[in-house]
């Protein structure tokens, strides 16, 4: 792309509807015979939807675009594509949290699991409890025998690996706390 | 193969011929017309720009033993002369296209749209090279209001003329077009 100053104000122009009908014929001419002036052309087409995408644009000049290139629908969607673009990498921009902020963070998703997990530990127990008393007292049925089996794989399950996780996070949250 | 298709074939590979006397010339300049045939199109508020360029391409191929005869000249001059006239006929008809463009609002995306459009921004960023993917990060995470300087401060950054960076930033987001475009249409399909 090594056009002059003057060929890509004549470029934008184009673009713009702002050339008079004679120069635009020479204009699109020249597409033809000169892939060099050609890509200048894409480049400055694909900067000027960056520009409209990203409201870069003075009002008049958005209004003209708005009035030729963007009247075709394919083109509309590369604007969306500019936004698209612009929101993906403003997460990329977002700075990345604090050393307090992370620990705040994991804090609170600790307190959610401890939380959760007494919920569900209240509930195993106290059904464990009540088919246990059953069982000395009544017998169980088949159902509920193996309903107790299947209590008791889960006491056990909950036991060391979620503590050995607990533990884990609490000592990473103690080390980011530097306390 | 039918007559039709023969006389397609054959007057092919006459424009071809006319176009350059290397195959591998004249099938560059016919793809080379032929893309700025459609962006001409598109540029004019065609919504079907390529159909017009294959209607120009075939009324240049319908005259092309006549031409080959009698025109003088770079036969891309009188393509656009030919596309010239598809433009005015399809200028009468241009009134119905734009009220179909016009119908297109960005209000009309959906949510869904959107987490479609976003999951392939994501796939197709990821498929982009490492430098790539670090150019156009860079570009867009800078104050766009200043264009000028900060385009020379990433090129001097990059050590390239800021016309080059122009040229790759062009490119890489023509590929994530050409991917996005890929990726939207496949997720249709599912």
């Amino acid at each position: 792309m090594s056009q002059n100053l003057s060929e890509e104000h004549l470029i934008r122009d184009y673009f713009l509807g702002e050339l008079p009908e004679n120069e635009q014929d020479l204009l699109q001419e020249r597409l033809l015979v000169d892939p060099e002036f050609f890509e200048a052309s894409l480049i400055i087409e694909d900067e000027l939807m960056d520009d409209y995408a990203l409201g870069l644009l003075s009002l008049y000049d958005r209004i003209r675009l708005e009035e030729g290139l963007l009247k075709v629908p394919q083109q509309y969607r590369r604007v969306q594509l500019t936004r698209t673009l612009g929101q993906f990498i403003l997460k990329f921009d977002t700075p990345a949290p604090s050393g307090e902020e992370l620990a705040e963070s994991e804090a609170r998703g600790l307190r959610f699991l401890i939380e959760e997990e007494a919920v569900a530990r209240k509930y195993v127990t106290n059904r464990y409890q009540t088919l246990i008393d059953r069982k000395y007292l009544n017998g169980l049925s088949p159902s509920e025998n193996e309903e107790l089996d299947a209590l008791r794989g889960a006491l056990d399950a909950m036991d060391e690996p979620y503590y050995d996780s607990i533990i884990k996070r609490l000592r990473r949250l103690v080390e980011q706390r530097g306390v | 193969m039918n007559v039709q298709n023969q006389n397609r074939v054959e007057h092919l590979d006459s424009l071809l011929e006319w176009l350059d006397p290397d195959r591998e010339r004249a099938a560059e300049k016919y793809l080379g017309i032929r893309q700025s045939l459609i962006k001409i199109f598109t540029w004019k508020g065609s919504a079907d720009a390529e159909s017009l360029a294959d209607e120009t391409l075939a009324r240049v191929m319908s005259r092309i033993s006549e031409l080959r005869g009698t025109y003088e000249g770079d036969p891309s001059l009188y393509v656009y002369a030919v596309a010239r006239n598809v433009l005015k006929e399809q200028r009468r008809a241009q009134v119905k296209s734009v009220e179909i463009a016009d119908s297109v609002s960005e209000n009309q995306t959906t949510d869904i749209d959107n987490e479609r459009t976003n999951d392939c921004m994501e796939r197709c960023f990821a498929s982009l090279s490492p430098s790539s993917r670090a150019l156009i990060l860079d570009y867009y995470s800078r104050d766009r209001t200043d264009k000028l300087s900060n385009r020379k401060e990433l090129a001097d950054k990059l050590h390239i003329a800021p016309q080059q960076l122009r040229v790759q930033v062009f490119r890489i987001r023509n590929k994530l077009s050409t991917c996005m475009e890929a990726c939207l249409k496949q997720e249709d399909k599912s």
